[in-house]
């Protein structure tokens, strides 16, 4: 087999690694952290009272026309759905190729998964113009004799699939924490510590028993994820894909939009572990440069899966030869809207190509800023696929512009606030990498006592 | 078990491949209740202790099943039977669509009775059970003999750990 | 404490309640919350506000959330009128005039209010048609900025510019002016007004007084009524036959906007455009400004107003020429070739043909204040002679029938300006005219004012003469009063009041008789106007019983159009002395809209909401050039632009405007109010101020201008974003030549489906739209908001996309944009069969009823748009913000159709082909125990269609009018490839024209297979 390069860095022994990684949640936090978690903190602050201000005004204030009916909300929803959808490829997929690299991520990026599916949560009820209602999307029994939900529109399909998704990738993260809830439980110093993490430990005993039964789970939820996470996706792209407007019906939608998520879900991990690895220096020994440079591998991939679906989408237009579709995407790229759909196509076709150079994976400042490009590209992404293709369809009599507002602004970039403020807080509070699963790759690639006996 | 806990003998390893190979030897040795107890799933360790695999799938499969009948029979009892609706000139049940939701019922169903069957038979949640060390979380391994092992004797069980080259031997007043 | 909360018991639970401290009484103020918009909805500053307000509203809430509300009295029904029964509507005969038009009315009322208004269906002039304006004056009824009493204005000596205003009773008032009166020198300045009645009236009181009566209309008919009398004898305004007319030549004349009388117009000129029949009558427009007129034309001329004396001689010349004729030298000098007009050679030769060959059935018109420049007499008389030397005389154009009291003449205003410097005028009396707004500043009609010892103005609101008057004495709206009108000879028309006044209003009549009494000289020996109304209407009928009949019919007696034709007088050629016009790069051209007019009714939102048919231009009138000459200049739209006419400036927006002449402006009138409502203070800018004085004529048209560019640049708020069809089957069209060799222009698609059909028995509602009688008069949008209690959002919103209308008339241009085809088309809700909305409603909120209705359930709709996205029409709207009726200003509420579900924010809403009118016809069926008519049901556009191009019906009964249209061979569906199965299906336009059709979009004969799916989309 071929010799590979060890996973983790330094000759450590367990000890070592239960220390360093519970550093984190046993120390104070440094002046870095604080900083960033108060400018989240206020930025979340701000994205509340927008919201708030929104909801008892109504959504007049954002950009939302006739004849776009859909614009920020639902493009930032499908935004961090997409987002959402690397952390649970990661732990799911990766897990089932027996991918041993994943183990340093896979926690973060789980974690991400769960708070950019909060954050997306948010948007689909919030866009609607009588939030207070939305509850009767759920199909709930009531004595208004019969009263039920329409199975057949596609957001009904999105209130399950999200909250499936949400749900599962929320569950199987918790069971990932459970052990390590166990190993921070024995190390508290303080009662407070040991009854809270006692607590979240769910009293987790660690007998070969229980392994034998755990991991069997985690195997299966492995399992049941995959094919969920992808059709979250398909399911969010059907929202466009089942309805009859140009550039929106298309069949291509469901593979374009999951290549698309995960491209950007990616994109996202890479930003995020990027600044782990600066805010916690020795958690550069677990997420290492290999690390790294395997998910940039991902990123320029997908990233030409998405760059092929743009061109391919142009030629189904053409050779359809549907008036109103090849309308739509001539327009999309040299209508009013060009600059956006220009943006997307540099940022998720163009850019990323710099990664066929090994130099360009493996350097940290390189991969953080393509990796802010992607997400960029990928917000322009949905940007263009909803508002460009509603504001100029059927009938030219009601072709229109998107108003966008300061509302808009406040409610894209305040999401980030509540993303953000959840994930720094996440990075203190629970062990940002698995203990447990880390502790069985610690040989691999090593010239050591047991060294490639545990190549799988 | 009548108890809720039991006391029993401990003895640790801070080796995972020597725990594995000494479980193999007490198992050999006509021990049947004993177990290890680990920081982390150490392979090999179901078989040296003697565990059948886990019978989780099945239960998995039977809640995916019903999940997606109990899916599609709704939706087809909303749509057909409690309240038929020309919806945009659509057949009454229009299969297509349906898909999705029984789909996802499917995954959610099967998951969530996994993970509730794991709790189940791991006995979780307990409310802070006795720890023999804090250290077996972390990077120490040990092998554990309960009281209800078949002529049990405290001594004899520390003898023989002993001589499995456990570096340390401990008697557990409840596990 | 007049505002003390009169509680029944009083029970108290602190003192500050016992004492009713006003800390107290503001936190009952606090229980009814308003919602956080105002007037200003989504203005950020103020939405923050009110959402800190709301915060601390709620606390407030929970303070004084149970105390009690104070009691308000409300009436039981139990001693109601007999003729009311608690929610049925009772129908009025009534009438309108509208300054040059009159409208025969049924006005629908519920438990005493006026609602909605619809034509006298049995009425010769307008029958079931109405104008916008006819379907929106009712909200002017309803209007918060309407005068609820008398004014008295204490005016400071410096002059009345700034004026105090201080309500004051009936009594003071008459008091005050009856003095006043006894000195003599009385005027009544007031517009033209068809009612012998109401000419009595004031004749007489002005015999006591030693007055005198002045006419002045802003669109005034001056040069028609001269030029008649010297060219037949009379002084009058003839009746226009254009459904005898085969061929229709219009030099600026907008016969079916605003000239004169176009509803009726309308119908005549639809009625003679059947492409089914052998022949279909031909329209040719000569214009400077596109006009509703221009975009029905079947071929159209862009042509200088400066030219229209000219364009007239040449084809006059030609006409004669053909009828072995000729002009004078020096009138055929003045005659311009067709290179001058910019024409290619032979137009107009070819057209002088056409008119030969069409003599006696065919009609030359020109008017309006478009034509109204040095020139227009002249052109008038041309056009005398060319409707004679045709033969028309007598058969398109008749004396008989003409239209009466249509007298307004701007020489009146010299003259009354001139005996106001001799002092002869002490008091005046303004009635129903607005001149301080309508008349150029230039004349100095204001500062005259001053030289009058008293002003009286009769005026509803206070505006612009209103405010400078000494006293206010408003006359009620229309629907308050009594009048009968006779708009053309022999056909009279009640006016019956609907409502008591909403205010302490009473009709100009009754004021001068109440004046006239209380300065001791009575006028008659009736009690009031209607008693002389009714008095001399019975006489009229013969007896009590038929006066009840007159009233309930609404109208009496018939216009009789025979009679023998007049002769040319030989003096004409002589009259015709043609004014050399000023030499100019830029002329302007002062126009009226369909929608605005004059003005009058400038603070009805509905009016200022409505696009301009042509422009499609809300809450603006703008400066309109031919692409051409705004190319040159560098202007587009919404590039502010500064002109100058005579040292008259003014800021204005720009527009580039289609089919336009070139080296011609033109800016619409009614707009740039400056008093007389909220609504209306600031809406464009006033183009009367532009208004030219030469001699003793007003000149609207060929005045020369300059315009500058400036920096600024203002949004325009147009409904419609784009002019072309893209090529795409959007309105089919076709010729008359091509559609007689069976070319419909229809491309129909094989359509295939996964799905079966739904089963529709019992009713299967249908809705046909014919595009080629549709004129665009956007009649049926005004009905339809009337009928569907729909919101108006105002300019910034309008911009933002946020209008509500549930029927928009969609405009489009094809050909060359220096002279475009225009087409029209009504556009509504569908109600797909398939309809896409359904499928995507998550909360089952639009659904289909067993009778094809696309149902939109308000209540269960949580707004998530989605249906909007999915339709291919884009016809639904969006509540953004509360339009809801709490949200409304005061009386604008009692507008509100109770029939029709006011829907709030955030809910979805949409054209329901009027399903309460369904149900109400079903219902009455039932009562009757008879099956439905078809025609049972008309729904709100269909009703008030002046052409019918609006049919609804049940397609299951094989008779009905939509289900023969259905299978009509013009009838084709919308986006028929989408397959969404529309219950609306419409009628090719048809152009009878000579040329090829400009690239409206492919047109193909239908192939033998495309005749089946043509066959299978009927199943």
């Amino acid at each position: 087999m071929i010799e590979r390069k060890p996973l983790i860095l330094g000759d450590k022994t367990y000890k070592e690694i239960t220390d360093d990684i519970c550093e984190p949640v046993e120390t104070k936090p440094g002046a870095g952290w604080i900083a960033l978690f108060f400018s989240a903190k206020m930025l979340l602050l701000f994205y509340l009272v927008s919201i708030g201000i929104i909801v008892t005004t109504g959504m007049g204030l954002l950009g939302v026309n006739h004849p776009v009916g859909w614009g920020t909300m639902i493009v930032t929803f499908v935004f961090w759905i997409g987002i959402g959808h690397a952390g649970t490829l990661i732990s799911a997929i990766l897990f089932l190729f027996r991918q041993k690299w994943r183990t340093s991520v896979a926690r973060s990026a789980e974690a991400m998964t769960v708070f950019a599916v909060m954050t997306a949560g948010i948007f689909p009820l919030i866009h609607t113009g009588r939030p207070w209602l939305d509850f009767w999307l759920i199909p709930y029994p009531n004595q208004r004799g019969p009263l039920w939900v329409n199975f057949r529109s596609p957001l009904l399909w999105d209130v399950f699939a999200v909250s499936t998704y949400a749900t599962v990738s929320m569950v199987f993260w918790y069971v990932g924490l459970v052990p390590d809830f166990a190993t921070i439980r024995d190390r508290a110093k303080t009662k407070l510590r040991r009854n809270i993490y006692g607590a979240l430990s769910l009293g987790w005993r660690g007998t070969g028993r229980n392994w034998s039964h755990y991991e069997m789970v985690y195997l299966l939820l492995a399992g049941l994820s995959t094919p969920l996470v992808l059709s979250v996706h398909t399911i969010v792209s059907f929202d466009f894909a089942v309805s009859t407007l140009p550039g929106w019906h298309t069949t291509i939608f469901p593979p374009y939009f999951v290549a698309g998520a995960i491209f950007s879900g990616f994109g996202m991990v890479v930003t995020l572990l990027t600044l782990v690895r600066i805010g916690f220096p020795k958690f550069k020994d677990y997420i290492t440069i290999d690390h790294m440079e395997a998910m940039n591998k991902i990123i320029m991939a997908t990233g030409m899966m998405v760059g092929y679906a743009y061109a391919s989408e142009f030629f189904i237009a053409w050779y359809s030869g549907v008036t109103y579709e090849k309308f739509a995407f001539v327009n999309r790229a040299f209508g009013p809207y060009w600059w956006a759909y220009w943006i997307m196509v540099t940022c998720n076709v163009l850019i990323p190509q710099i990664f066929w150079f090994k130099w360009a994976r493996r350097s940290i400042p390189i991969m953080f800023v393509v990796s802010i490009f992607v997400n960029i590209g990928m917000w322009f992404e949905r940007f263009v696929i909803t508002v460009t293709s509603l504001h100029r369809d059927y009938l030219p009599s009601n072709w229109g512009m998107y108003a966008w507002s300061r509302w808009d602004a406040a409610i894209l970039f305040g999401s980030f606030g509540m993303f953000l403020t959840i994930f720094l807080l996440y990075l203190r509070v629970f062990p940002a990498i698995s203990i447990a699963e880390v502790k069985p790759v610690l040989y691999v690639g090593k010239k050591s006592k047991h060294g490639g006996k545990h190549h799988g | 078990m009548a108890k809720k806990t039991l006391s029993g003998v401990v003895g640790f390893w801070s080796d995972d491949h020597e725990i594995v190979a000494a479980a193999h030897k007490m198992r050999e040795a006509g021990y049947k209740y004993f177990d290890a107890i680990t920081p982390f799933p150490v392979h090999g360790m179901e078989e040296a202790v003697g565990i059948k695999r886990s019978f989780i799938p099945y239960i998995t499969f039977i809640a995916a099943v019903t999940g997606g009948c109990v899916g599609l029979l709704f939706q087809y009892w909303v749509a057909v039977v409690s309240w038929p609706l020309n919806i945009g000139g659509k057949p009454l049940f229009s299969a297509p669509a349906f898909i999705p939701v029984t789909f996802e019922l499917t995954i959610l169903f099967a998951a969530l009775s996994s993970v509730v069957a794991m709790f189940a038979v791991n006995k979780l949640p307990k409310i802070n059970p006795p720890i023999i060390d804090p250290d077996l979380t972390s990077h120490k391994f040990a092998l554990w003999v309960p009281e209800t092992e078949p002529g049990y004797s405290p001594e004899k069980v520390e003898a023989f750990l002993k001589q499995l080259g456990a570096e340390e031997v401990r008697r557990v007043a409840e596990f | 404490m007049e505002n003390k909360p009169e509680t029944q018991n009083q029970y108290w639970r602190s003192l500050d309640e016992k004492y009713q401290t006003p800390e107290f009484l503001k936190t009952l103020e606090n229980e009814f919350q308003s919602s956080p918009l105002k007037s200003e909805e989504g203005k950020d500053g103020l939405a923050r506000r009110q959402f800190m307000k709301l915060m601390g509203a709620s606390v407030a809430l929970s303070a004084a959330a149970c105390v009690r509300r104070p009691v308000e009295k409300i009436i039981p029904y139990n001693k109601r009128p007999a003729e009311i029964i608690p929610g049925l509507p009772n129908y009025y005969a009534s009438s309108w005039f509208d300054g040059s038009q009159g409208f025969g009315l049924l006005i629908k009322t519920r438990e005493g209010r006026p609602l909605h208004v619809a034509g006298n269906t049995e009425f010769p002039l307008n029958g079931k048609g109405l104008s916008a304006r006819a379907s929106a004056h009712i909200l002017s009824l309803y209007d918060p900025d309407r005068l609820k009493t008398p004014v008295y204005n204490s005016i400071n000596p410096k002059g009345r510019n700034n004026a105090l205003k201080a309500d004051a009773s009936w009594l003071q008032v008459d008091q005050k002016i009856a003095p006043q009166l006894k000195k003599g020198g009385v005027a009544i300045l007031t517009s033209s007004y068809p009612s012998e009645h109401t000419q009595d009236v004031m004749s007489s009181f002005l015999g006591k007084f030693s007055g005198k009566k002045y006419v002045w209309d802003p669109l005034t008919l001056e040069s028609v009524r001269e030029a008649q009398k010297i060219s037949y004898g009379a002084a009058l305004v003839p009746h226009y036959h254009f459904d005898k007319s085969q061929l229709t030549v219009s030099l600026d004349g907008d016969f079916l906007g605003t000239y004169i009388s176009p509803v009726e117009f309308t119908r005549g000129f639809q009625q003679a455009r059947n492409p089914e029949g052998a022949q279909m009558a031909k329209l040719i427009s000569f214009h400077s400004v596109p006009s509703l007129t221009t975009l029905n034309a079947d071929d159209g001329y862009p042509v200088a107003a400066s030219q229209q004396l000219g364009l007239a001689l040449a084809l006059l010349q030609r006409v004669l020429a053909g009828k072995g004729g000729g002009l004078t030298s020096e009138l055929k000098k003045a005659a311009l070739s067709d290179e001058q007009l910019g024409l290619e050679n032979g137009t107009l030769t070819k057209i002088a043909k056409e008119l030969l060959e069409n003599s006696g059935r065919s009609l030359v018109i020109a008017g309006g204040l478009a034509t109204e420049s040095e020139n227009a007499l002249n052109l008038q008389l041309v056009v005398n002679w060319l409707n004679s030397a045709l033969g028309n005389e007598g058969k398109t154009v008749t004396a008989q029938g003409s239209y009466l009291g249509l007298e307004g003449n701007s020489a009146d205003i010299f003259e009354l300006l001139k005996d106001i410097d001799d002092g002869k005028i002490k008091t005046l009396i303004i009635h129903n005219v607005n001149p301080v707004y309508g008349l150029p500043a230039a004349l100095g009609f204001v500062e005259k004012l001053n030289k009058v010892e008293m002003l009286i103005s009769t005026s509803n609101w206070f505006d612009e003469t209103a405010s400078l008057a000494n006293v206010v004495a408003p006359c009620g709206h229309p629907m308050e009063n009594w009048n009968e009108f006779e708009f053309v000879s022999g056909l009279h028309v009640i006016q019956q009041p609907t409502v008591r006044p909403l205010g302490d209003t009473r009709s100009f009549e009754d004021s001068l008789i109440t004046w006239a009494h209380t300065a001791g000289s009575d006028i008659t020996s009736e009690k009031s106007f209607f008693d002389i109304v009714k008095k001399k209407a019975t006489a009229a009928v013969g007896s009590e019983e038929a006066w009840y009949e007159y009233l309930q019919k609404g109208f009496r007696g018939n216009s009789d159009h025979s009679g023998s034709p007049r002769s040319l007088s030989s003096s004409v050629a002589s009259q015709i002395r043609p004014v050399a016009s000023k030499a100019t790069d830029l002329e302007l051209v002062i126009v009226p809209t369909v929608h605005m007019t004059d003005g009058s009714l400038a603070n009805v939102s509905w009016l200022q909401e409505l696009p301009d048919p042509v422009t499609k231009i809300v809450w603006e009138n703008t400066l309109t050039f031919s692409p051409k000459t705004a190319k040159a200049m560098g202007v587009e739209n919404g590039t502010v632009l500064t002109v100058d006419v005579n040292g008259v400036t003014m800021k204005v927006t720009g527009y580039v405007q289609p089919g336009q002449a070139d080296k011609v402006v033109g800016l619409a009138l009614g707009y740039g109010r400056t008093a007389g409502g909220e609504l209306s203070k600031n809406v464009g800018v006033n183009a009367s101020q532009l208004v030219q004085v030469s001699g003793n004529k007003l000149i609207y048209s060929g005045a020369p201008i300059t315009v500058k560019k400036t920096s600024e640049f203002n949004e325009l708020a147009i409904t419609q974003g784009h002019n072309t069809m893209e090529g795409r089957q959007i309105v089919a069209e076709t010729t008359f030549k091509a559609y007689k060799q069976g070319q419909n222009g229809i491309h129909r698609h094989k359509i295939f489906s996964i799905w079966g059909q739904h089963k529709y028995d019992g009713h299967k509602w249908g809705m046909s739209i014919d595009l080629n009688t549709c004129t665009g008069c956007s009649a049926c949008m005004m009905a339809c908001q009337s009928e569907n209690n729909i919101p108006v959002v105002g300019k910034k919103y309008v911009i933002q996309g946020r209008e509500m209308h549930w029927i928009r008339i969609d405009r489009y241009y094809s050909g060359d944009e220096a002279r475009p085809d225009a087409v029209f088309q009504p556009m509504m809700c569908q109600q797909c069969e398939n309809a896409p909305c359904e499928t995507v409603c998550p909360v089952v909120a639009t659904v289909h009823s067993d009778e094809g209705l696309n149902d939109m359930v308000y209540n269960r709709c949580v707004g998530t748009r989605y249906c909007s996205n999915n339709c291919p029409y884009k016809v639904r709207r969006f509540n953004w913000f509360y339009y809801d009726g709490h949200h409304r200003k005061e009386n604008l509420h009692m507008a509100l159709n109770p029939e029709v579900t006011v829907r709030t924010r955030g809910v979805m809403e949409k054209c329901t082909y009027c399903v309460q009118r369904i149900k109400d016809a079903k219902n009455t069926a039932k009562d009757e125990n008879r099956p439905l008519k078809d025609g049972d049901i008309k729904t709100a556009c269909e009703e008030v269609c002046p052409t019918s191009a609006i049919v609804f019906g049940d397609l299951n009964d094989k008779e009905s009018r939509v289900s023969k249209l259905f299978v009509a061979e013009r009838q084709y569906t919308l986006l028929e490839e989408v397959n969404a199965a529309p219950r609306t299906r419409y009628l090719a336009k048809v152009r009878n024209t000579d040329r090829t059709l400009g690239s409206g979009h492919d047109t193909h004969a239908p192939s033998h297979d495309s005749k089946d799916s043509h066959k299978e989309t009927h199943t």
